[in-house]
């Protein structure tokens, strides 16, 4: 990712007046020092903004919802926040739109992680639910959770299909028994027995089924004949005597009237049947005479009614001879139908090889009259046709049902086969499943929870404090316990913990869980943090956090920690590494405001600079950087001072415990910048010399910077300005102002400065 | 602890996966479906099921049952 160059802030919060902080170029710590209430927390909230659009310094501070209305610095309004990060890359910017914060460019937000002081302990003292809400990305596996719980429900699953199939394979198997004994228990092995008779065609039975069937309708057809042909031949006799009876009686009536009567009814008829057509003729239709034309057709209807019963007589004979007729036709109807029904019979009988036990007859006489006797003499064959189809339906059913109980029984077996290599395989799945996933989650937890005892030892070395363990709740989910061991005993930290180890711990919790979540892209932003730590443990915390920071793509940690200002007046901060930056006092007009920042050697080379410089400015700025560096060499080589409870040494004093030996010896090899990465030269820089003319003019000091004193009437201000200058040759010398003092001896020949700039010789005073 | 991008799930997926590859659980060409959907939870019994079918050696079944 790309280095933070330039962030500028306006009208948020303490920025009543644009605000602009550039970062030094390579060095991926920032630390903003400045007194309460100078605008630190304004910087760490213009990132959360930024990162996160939120001001985390207003959260949980009972302000209720709605924090945004407190975002602008006062007199101004949401919409007139502006945030602008500048980086090597891109430039990122924020504002309030109408309810959200809108970044641009949008969806890049730099990612922000921000500690403040107030959430210190909430990381230790969170209730495991909300510790594992903040590591739940790195920790959670609820994908891989759900997809075990699938691989339980196909297990249990298939193991209840296992259980049916053995079930239904019992059932199967009780009923190929039960099929098997009806069928007389034809053979030892039922089952084999079973196999075979099942791959039998179904289709066996269905045309000896079929033959009966048929030869059973076929001969029922038969017997229904005899009855409707003796009905027909006593309809024929019965319109025979009824046509005789009225033939009878039309010759009665016939003889009652001419011979000829007959004839003339028929023409008086046709001539009536004539006048109903032409009603009003003029002549006889028969004689074509017109005298008698007139009343014609009253004259004929009285002389056809005198031929009444001869008539009806005539109509009744016609009508029984008519009857006659039909029952004769219907008498010839039933021979071909009897025909018929008897050559059917004969095809079925000769249809079909019938097998023992199955008479079949030649079918019926030719002779109608004659089948009330073959009928009676064939009656005992139906019963035993209809007890051999019933038989061979019920073994047509059976051979179905032990078909389909064998096939149940095949697949069943198959299923439980099937089921019998699978399940073992889902089974040893599903332990692989779960043995990766405790394996996972528990390396996970015990590399955070050895991170953060790593990182806690590195500030509490040595207090046995640092075996932290962190469990996951194996009966709840999303639940995350802390453990200590606090001499001997396992407990949370909590317990025991005292406030100040506590805000180490969860600092150590934060930066372990911020080192899991893409450092490199990381902004870390730590707002005084340091509050609470005890006095002993802030270097060691100062130096965790400037080691840690250079994971991170940046970190920026606010303080009112004073000490950490002096540090870095007196070169004791690694500068090479962090920027130091000062806030002054806020005001209202102004904001927040950087003041100038100088250690003392160079606040000393700007004194010296001056184009008038003071005397006794700079006497008493070399004085003290002096001591300093007197004090530093004593330290160093253990010189021998007299013993004093307030350890106050005069510059005398301090200067003449170095002896002869060890003045010809102190050497200090600076590194001279090279261009372009070649290797680096050293340049030899003898303090005897600077020693020696500093013992003889160190009392100018007192003189001009310490005391009023009328001595230095008759001293020259160049002499004043000499003491100045070796003064600041000899700190130029052993000092850095990028990596500080030359305190590491790990080269095991001389002492040296963190970026190996400068060596101090010897490693030890000379005897 | 190094930085990865990849959630837990999807790394833990990855793994449980080869391994079961390992043990000839699954077929190498079932694992590209199932790491997605096991690493969202999107798996379904079945696609368990099917996924170690596919894995067991054919044998040979044509024994009568006894």
């Amino acid at each position: 990712m790309s280095t933070l160059r330039k962030l500028t802030v306006a009208h948020l919060r303490g920025s009543t007046q644009p605000f602009s902080l550039s970062f030094e170029k390579d060095k991926k710590l920032t630390v903003i020092y400045g007194e309460n209430g100078s605008g630190k927390s304004t910087l760490c909230d213009a990132f959360d903004l930024l990162g996160n659009g939120l001001v985390g310094s207003l959260e949980n501070r009972g302000l209720g919802n709605g924090l945004s209305k407190y975002w602008a610095s006062i007199g101004k309004t949401p919409t007139e926040i502006s945030v602008v990060l500048e980086t090597a890359s891109a430039t990122h910017s924020a504002r309030l739109g109408k309810s959200n914060v809108v970044v641009d460019p949008q969806g890049e937000r730099p990612r922000v992680q921000a500690l403040r002081r107030d959430k210190m302990l909430t990381l230790v003292t969170a209730s495991p639910s909300e510790r594992y809400e903040a590591i739940r990305r790195f920790i959670d596996v609820g994908g891989i959770e759900d997809a075990e719980s699938a691989l339980r429900d196909a297990i249990k699953s298939d193991e209840q299909g296992r259980n049916s199939a053995a079930l239904r394979l019992q059932e199967n198997r009780g009923e190929i028994h039960r099929l098997w004994q009806a069928a007389g228990s034809p053979d030892d092995d039922f089952l084999g027995w079973a196999q075979a008779e099942a791959k039998r065609a179904a289709g066996e039975f269905v045309p000896q089924i079929d033959a009966l069937d048929a030869l059973l309708s076929a001969y029922t057809r038969l017997t229904e004949l005899p009855a409707q042909w003796a009905q027909a031949q006593q309809q024929i006799r019965d319109a025979g005597t009824e046509s005789a009876n009225a033939k009878a009686a039309f010759e009665v009536a016939q003889n009652g009237v001419a011979s000829d009567a007959a004839d003339i009814v028929s023409v008086l008829e046709s001539a009536q049947a004539y006048l109903q057509r032409h009603p009003n003729p003029e002549a006889c239709p028969v004689c074509q005479s017109a005298e008698k034309a007139q009343g014609l057709s009253e004259r004929l209807e009285e002389r056809i009614a005198g031929f009444q019963a001869l008539r009806e007589a005539g109509q009744k004979l016609r009508n029984a001879q008519a009857q006659v007729e039909r029952a004769k036709q219907h008498r010839d109807i039933l021979a071909a139908q009897a025909r018929e029904k008897a050559e059917q019979f004969g095809k079925v009988r000769s249809g079909h090889q019938w097998p023992e036990g199955i008479d079949v007859p030649e079918p019926p006489p030719v002779a109608i009259d004659e089948w009330l006797a073959w009928l009676t003499a064939t009656e005992g064959l139906p019963p035993v046709w209809r007890s051999a189809l019933a038989q061979r339906q019920a073994q047509a059913q059976n051979h179905s049902a032990l078909q389909g109980a064998v096939q149940n029984y095949t697949e069943s077996m198959q299923t439980q086969r099937e089921l019998d290599v699978l399940l073992p395989r889902l089974q040893r799945a599903l332990d692989i499943v779960v043995e990766e996933r405790k394996r996972y989650t528990d390396k996970l937890l015990a590399d955070i929870a050895n991170e953060v005892g790593r990182l806690y030892e590195c500030v509490h070395s040595h207090e046995g404090l640092s075996k932290i363990s962190l469990q996951l709740d194996a009966k709840k989910r999303a639940s995350l316990a802390i453990n200590t061991i606090f001499h001997g005993t396992v407990a949370p930290p909590t317990a025991y913990f005292s406030d100040s180890h506590m805000d180490t711990l969860g600092l150590c919790i934060f930066l372990a869980n911020a080192k899991l979540n893409e450092p490199r892209a990381t902004i870390l932003v730590l707002d005084d943090v340091l509050g609470s730590v005890d006095e002993p443990h802030v270097e060691r915390l100062i130096d965790l956090l400037i080691e840690e920071c250079q994971g991170f793509r940046h970190c920026l940690i606010a303080t009112h920690y004073r000490p950490w200002r002096n540090k870095h007046r007196w070169r004791m901060l690694r500068d090479g590494k962090c920027q130091f930056v000062e806030l002054g006092a806020w005001t209202r007009d102004k904001g927040v405001a950087q003041i100038g920042s100088l250690d003392h050697v160079d606040q000393l080379r700007h004194l010296l600079a001056q184009a008038a410089p003071d005397a006794q400015l700079i006497c008493a700025k070399a004085g003290t950087v002096l001591e300093a560096l007197l004090k530093f060499i004593a330290i160093t080589y253990g010189l021998r001072l007299p013993y004093r409870t307030d350890a106050q040494y005069t510059l005398g004093e301090l200067i003449d415990a170095i002896d002869s030996k060890l003045r010809r010896a102190l050497r200090v090899d600076v590194a001279v910048p090279t261009a372009g990465g070649t290797a680096t030269t050293y340049k030899a820089v003898l303090l005897e010399p600077l020693l020696d003319e500093l013992k003889r003019i160190a009392q100018l000091r007192n003189v001009f910077g310490a005391h009023f004193n009328e001595l230095s009437f008759d001293l020259l201000d160049s002499d004043a300005i000499n003491f100045g200058r070796c003064v600041h040759d000899l700190a130029e010398a052993l000092t850095d102002s990028e990596s500080g003092w030359p305190q590491s001896k790990a080269s095991g020949s001389y002492w040296a400065t963190k970026n190996d700039n400068r060596r101090l010789h010897p490693l030890t005073r000379p005897t | 602890m190094s930085e990865s991008t990849a959630t837990a799930s999807e790394q833990l997926a990855g793994r449980i996966i080869q391994r079961l590859i390992d043990e000839k659980l699954l077929s190498a060409n079932d694992c590209k479906k199932l790491i997605p959907k096991m690493a969202t939870g999107k798996v379904r019994p079945e696609d368990w099921r099917l996924a170690v079918e596919k894995s067991i050696p054919e044998a040979s079944s044509d024994e009568h049952p006894s």
